[in-house]
């Protein structure tokens, strides 16, 4: 083709098109799909149970941690478990989740962590590319 | 839209928000759905970018902070959902985003919901080997017809660069065509 130029031609259009019919029931489609946006209100026995919950789970992990160390130790001797011995611990154990164990770090934990653990650029940006909703609050 | 203030209050009073929502993806489906193909190209995948627009734009009404126009807001989170979607489908496949959307270009021609002839392909095909910015600039301004003003609120960038961007894109676009 001989010298295209853009503004010497009729407007090229993108060529797409959408289905026909295809914004006829667009809409409802997406309503259905909305979240509930509502306020629950929580009832308070059932804060209660969460509440009862979280100590019932503490008190499990502790004494699961105390039975695993008392059967892993003989007689009277004491034995301080070493950090790969509490880390196999955590890691076996499928009831304990991250969660719980997020929930378990203080201010000083998480600084120590800062400083321990070097993270990079491309694991952040991984991450990012895979978590969408962070998108909104780079861009916002 | 007449009175975005009214409309934008409507949007975040819980008990006028699912009326003026819906009343809202009827406005928006078409011009963001056209905005959304143009980058990925193909129908199916238009429709999947689409849905998720708009439910990313419900889930995020109430920090919309009406510092931009909602046309703007709007357009800027399907233009993050639709190159997301791309990033995602070039990382499943283990190539580019470049190559994502030039195998997309390539399959236009087999595609029932493209009806262009061979001057709207050669179009996208120069399109699809400029770098992914001056994509954008040349479709928001050639094919959706938006002001500098406009797309400068949705990506982000001064208006004298995207001036510089489309005049860059439309300088390659035409040599490719008058090339092939």
């Amino acid at each position: 083709m001989k010298n295209f130029k853009l503004d010497n031609e009729k407007k090229v259009t993108s060529g797409f098109k959408a289905p026909e019919g295809y914004f006829d029931n667009f809409t409802d489609k997406v309503m259905k799909q909305l979240p509930e946006k509502e306020t629950k209100v929580v009832p308070l026995y059932k804060s209660v149970q969460k509440w009862y919950g979280g100590v019932a789970a503490i008190l499990v992990i502790l004494f699961g941690v105390g039975l695993f160390f008392k059967l892993n130790t003989s007689g009277d001797e004491i034995v301080q478990p070493d950090a790969s011995t509490i880390e196999n611990y955590l890691v076996y154990q499928s009831d304990i989740t991250n969660e719980d164990l997020y929930q378990s770090l203080n201010e000083s934990d998480i600084e120590i962590l800062e400083e321990n653990i070097q993270i990079s650029n491309e694991a952040i940006e991984n991450y990012i590319a895979y978590e969408n909703e962070y998108e909104y609050y780079i861009n916002d | 839209m007449d009175n975005e203030k009214e409309f934008i209050a409507k949007l975040l009073a819980p008990e006028t928000r699912e009326k003026a929502f819906r009343q809202l993806v009827t406005l928006y489906s078409r011009p963001l759905y056209s905005h959304i193909r143009n980058i990925v190209l193909n129908h199916d995948d238009t429709d999947d970018v689409l849905q998720n627009t708009f439910i990313k734009v419900f889930k995020n009404l109430d920090r919309f902070k009406g510092e931009s126009k909602l046309f703007s807001w709007m357009y800027r989170i399907a233009t993050n959902e639709a190159i997301t979607f791309i990033n995602q489908k070039a990382r499943k496949q283990g190539i580019t985003n470049e190559e994502v959307v030039q195998k997309a270009v390539q399959n236009l021609t087999a595609d029932e919901h493209f009806e262009g002839d061979e001057i709207q392909l050669k179009l996208q095909q120069a399109i699809s080997i400029l770098p992914e910015k001056q994509q954008l600039v040349f479709k928001m301004k050639y094919f959706e017809d938006l002001k500098y003003e406009e797309i400068s609120d949705v990506l982000g960038t001064s208006v004298g660069a995207l001036k510089a961007s489309y005049h860059h894109a439309v300088k390659k676009v035409e040599e490719y065509i008058t090339k092939t």
